[in-house]
């Protein structure tokens, strides 16, 4: 382990945040210090101590137990989004591959180009008047961002293990494109893909903060991190603690699972693994 | 050991190893050779033999995790020693280096005539306008046709073989005293390989370079070579004049090397005398002879001991069993 | 009897983007290019880089379709199927490639790996897969301990002997080797090449065994072609042509073969070079019309930069494109 850590520092530290990150998510489900969302007007704007360790809120809100919540929304919403984003974005990308220099690769990859142009915010306030605001459109915004992004990653590597022999040998062998693409391509691609997945989920919860925080994200009353800073914005003044909490929360998180990705990246980076030999 | 004259180069027992040294991976053992000025000497091996190592050795080019021991002595000056700004003073200047794939050891964005010119330049033994014109004539000495044309031209817009003519013209700039070529036609066709070969020992002897050319092929070695080392394992097998020791090998290993080409001593289609298994990896050598376990003739001596050099006609083989008459060293 | 493959008039050309200003250039990678090649026989083709080679193999195995001409493997043109149709037709002819560290899958394990053919030959097959994978891994020499390994776990000359078990699963009738011992150990390629002609006597099998060692393929191919940029300079009878090269390049391909595959092991007189015929240090220009080797070829006159010689009958079995032809 000692030196496994000192190989790979960015992937213990990536891994040890993350879990302890997704721990405190898991554990606000059954169990927070106080309710979240629980106002109490007498205690509002309490500096941290007594029986609110980071404090309250403009409504009394205990706020250690709302970024325990917050932690759990972001985390669902970022799952939720890159999930769906790499699931299109793999499926489009290896698709193209599997179609390279014929007009199917064409197209697919111009239109997720033109996808690509369009900033997150964007699209986020373009789905709110088709379904109203929501978690639901900061979900659909963050995947669609997210489908470009693992659609280019996958056509590129999809297209390094068309141009291997063992691909060659696999059409030799008579097996189909999509065949091809299940048995070879995904499973060596899967590495990479998992590396900016990591990435992407960092990206993801910062971006769910900034849509939240815009308004256009998670709505009151569910705790959100990004709401949390919207709100004190307002307080800065009185109370600058109540935006350092969440900002704090926010950075950890994007920190976490950045080192993750690089760690995952090292790990599966022949070039890297093999440096040490 | 006799001494005639002194050698431009004199290796003794060089050893490089990687990984933990409580269990290292010896990639060479004790490989020791000296060459005089003006000789050349071949080194053949496959992979795992150490040869590429030894020859990175010489020049200062290992990798940073390698661990060095023994001597290399150059111009009576211990290069081992060396610190990384005395290695610029040797690379190119006295010790100049061909290597296999000219494609990666060019840079793709500087033109070839400023790559030959940088040398001089660098080393000051020539103003860039001299530089230039020697730059061109190196071009033209090696062969590539339409030479004011060519200068200008980028590695890319050149063929294989003109790279290889490139990557010479550079290791030749500043007249080095020693050439190490490594693998120097292996990624070329055939009919441009005997160009190349060729054009490496006219320039020798025009040069009066001493030259060490490392490679599988036998036929590039016996072509540029008066002294051969075999390699294998990381070790020296047997090492001798390359005609004499061609004619009549004297290890196990150099004679199985020699007898599984497909040549003109079988009948089309008759079975190849092969040598049996498969090169271990480096952990897997044996304490004793490398080419253990691979040998007809291995004991569990030659399993656990290494051999050593035995005299055989002109030869010295590193085996327990030679082939011909032993005439010199004990058991 | 018609030949097991028929490859008739087979032209691909390629084209190169050159920037925005520059035209597109168009390289012909293989130009009319036509040869038979019957059950149970080898045909070597040998040439330098460029000279359509990888191309021919490509294109043999339809991984590629040709601009012009036709691939016929016992008589049909596979160019002609419905992709399913030809993806059942492959169990006919197989291949193996070059480096199998690049021809194995990493990530497969071998028996995987060799089914693979199988699997699309015969689907279903139970545990009779397992038992059919197992015999190709011994017929290949690999101890049946090997189907649960992975390919990194065996030496190079092992991963071409796992890459021909893949090729031999369905028991085809045409193999094509593109270079299949250079990228081994030189102790290994010996071995390689028996096995390869052991199974081509045990079981019939054609094949089309594409190399630059000329030594090897003198061994191995009943059959020569040379090429030369494309197209077939010369091809005939492996010994005849070998012995008495029709065309210049030939010639100077011949000459190319070291002097140890020249001579017996225990040679009495040591190899003189100055016996051989030197090749000229010196760049050899292509030329820009008519034969494609008159810039290089010590024999061209004006008129072999004009004209373009077509193949012609020269003997019994053997054919020269070449205005001035040697033999």
């Amino acid at each position: 382990m000692t030196s496994a850590a000192r190989r790979n520092p960015a992937l213990i530290l990536g891994l040890v945040l993350s879990a302890v990150i997704i721990a405190i998510a898991l554990i606000s489900l059954v169990w927070t210090p106080h309710d979240p969302m629980k106002m109490a007007i007498v205690e509002r704007l309490r500096p941290p101590g007594g029986s609110h360790p980071l404090g309250t809120d403009q409504f009394g809100r205990d706020v250690a137990s709302l970024l325990m919540r917050g932690a759990a929304n972001s985390l669902v919403i970022g799952f939720i989004a890159v999930g769906a984003g790499l699931v299109a974005g793999v499926g489009i990308g290896t698709l193209a591959a599997a179609r390279a220099g014929t007009i199917v690769d064409d197209i697919v990859m111009r239109t997720v180009d033109f996808a690509f142009a369009f900033p997150a915010v964007l699209t986020a306030i373009m789905l709110i008047e088709l379904i109203g605001p929501g978690t639901g459109d900061a979900i659909l915004a963050i995947a669609v961002f997210n489908v470009p992004v693992f659609a280019r990653l996958s056509r590129a590597s999809a297209l390094s293990v068309w141009a291997t022999d063992y691909a060659a040998a696999a059409r030799v062998s008579g097996k189909s494109r999509l065949e091809i693409t299940l048995q070879h391509v995904i499973p060596n691609i899967a590495g990479v893909i998992v590396v900016q997945a990591s990435v992407q989920f960092g990206l993801a919860i910062l971006a769910e903060a900034g849509l939240s925080y815009l308004g256009v994200g998670t709505q009151p009353p569910n705790p959100s991190w990004g709401r949390m800073l919207n709100d004190a914005q307002t307080f800065l003044k009185v109370q600058p603690l109540l935006a350092v909490f969440p900002g704090l929360a926010i950075a950890l998180t994007v920190l976490a699972f950045n080192s993750l990705g690089d760690g995952l990246n090292r790990l599966v980076d022949p070039k890297q693994r093999d440096a040490g030999r | 050991m006799s001494e005639t004259a002194s050698p431009l180069i004199a290796v003794d027992r060089l050893a490089v190893s990687f990984g933990d040294p409580a269990r290292p991976l010896a990639a060479v053992r004790q490989v020791s050779f000296t060459l005089a000025p003006g000789g050349t000497l071949g080194i053949v091996g496959e992979s795992g033999s150490g040869k590429s190592m030894t020859a990175r050795a010489l020049i200062g080019l290992l990798p940073e995790s390698a661990r060095v021991s023994g001597t290399v002595a150059f111009d009576g000056r211990d290069l081992l020693a060396n610190r990384e700004r005395d290695w610029e003073a040797v690379r190119g200047r006295q010790i100049g280096m061909v290597f296999q794939e000219p494609m990666t050891a060019l840079n793709p964005a500087h033109r070839i005539g400023d790559q030959i010119a940088e040398g001089l330049i660098h080393h000051h033994l020539l103003d860039r306008r001299a530089a230039r014109a020697e730059a061109l004539r190196l071009i033209e000495r090696v062969g590539i046709a339409r030479g004011r044309e060519r200068i200008d031209a980028y590695p890319h817009e050149l063929s294989g073989g003109q790279r290889q003519r490139v990557m010479i013209a550079m290791a030749l700039a500043c007249k080095p005293s020693l050439l190490i070529a490594d693998e120097p036609t292996s990624a070329l066709d055939v009919t441009i390989q005997a160009q190349i070969v060729e054009l490496l020992s006219e320039l020798r002897a025009e040069y009066g370079l001493a030259l060490i050319v490392i490679s599988h092929d036998l036929g590039v070695i016996a072509d540029l070579t008066e002294r051969t080392l075999i390699l294998y394992g990381g070790r020296v097998m047997e090492e001798g004049g390359t005609s004499a020791l061609f004619r009549a090998p004297a290890h196990p290993y150099t004679r199985g090397l020699l007898a599984a080409r497909p040549g003109r001593h079988k009948a089309k289609g008759e079975h190849l005398d092969a040598i049996p298994g498969n090169v271990p990896a480096i952990a897997d050598f044996p304490p004793g002879c490398p080419f253990f376990g691979r040998c007809t003739d291995g004991t569990e001596r030659c399993r656990l001991q290494v051999p050593p050099p035995v005299a055989v006609g002109d030869s010295l083989a590193r085996c327990w069993f030679p082939q011909g008459q032993a005439s010199g060293g004990q058991a | 009897m018609t030949a097991l493959l028929d490859v008739a008039g087979l032209t691909r050309r390629f084209h190169l983007a050159h920037g925005l200003i520059e035209r597109p250039r168009i390289l012909t990678a293989l130009d009319d290019v036509s040869f038979t090649l019957a059950h149970g026989r080898s045909l070597g083709v040998v040439g330098g880089s460029g000279s359509g080679k990888t191309t021919l193999a490509r294109l043999v195995m339809a991984l590629d379709k040709p601009d012009a001409g036709t691939v016929r493997l016992d008589g049909e043109d596979l160019n002609a199927l419905a992709p399913a149709e030809l993806r059942r037709r492959r169990r006919k002819f197989q291949m193996v490639f070059q480096d199998p560290r690049g021809s194995l899958d990493p990530r497969m394990r071998v028996e995987r790996i060799v089914a693979e053919p199988l699997d699309v030959a015969e689907p279903g097959l139970g545990s009779a897969r397992r038992e059919r994978v197992a015999a190709a891994l011994e017929a290949v020499g690999l101890d049946r301990s090997a189907l649960s390994l992975y390919p990194h776990q065996f030496s190079g000359g092992q991963r071409q002997r796992i890459a021909i078990a893949r090729a031999l699963v369905t028991a085809p009738a045409l193999v094509v080797a593109d270079e299949p011992v250079s990228a081994l150990d030189v102790s290994v390629q010996a071995q390689v090449l028996n096995l390869m002609m052991d199974l081509q006597r045990e079981r019939g099998l054609a094949y089309l065994f594409i190399s630059h060692d000329l030594a090897v393929v003198e061994h191995i191919a009943d059959d020569v072609i040379v090429m030369h940029r494309g197209r077939i300079v010369e091809q005939g009878p492996a010994e005849a042509l070998f012995r008495n090269p029709g065309h210049p390049y030939t010639l100077s391909l011949v000459e190319a073969i070291s002097p140890f595959d020249r001579m017996p092991v225990d040679h009495t007189v040591s190899p003189s070079p100055a016996l051989r015929p030197r090749p000229s240090a010196r760049e050899m220009l292509p030329s820009s019309g008519g034969c494609s080797y008159a810039g290089s070829c010590p024999f061209a006159s004006g008129h072999c930069h004009r004209e373009t010689p077509s193949l012609i009958a020269t003997g019994e079995d053997r054919r020269v494109a070449c205005l001035k032809p040697l033999a």
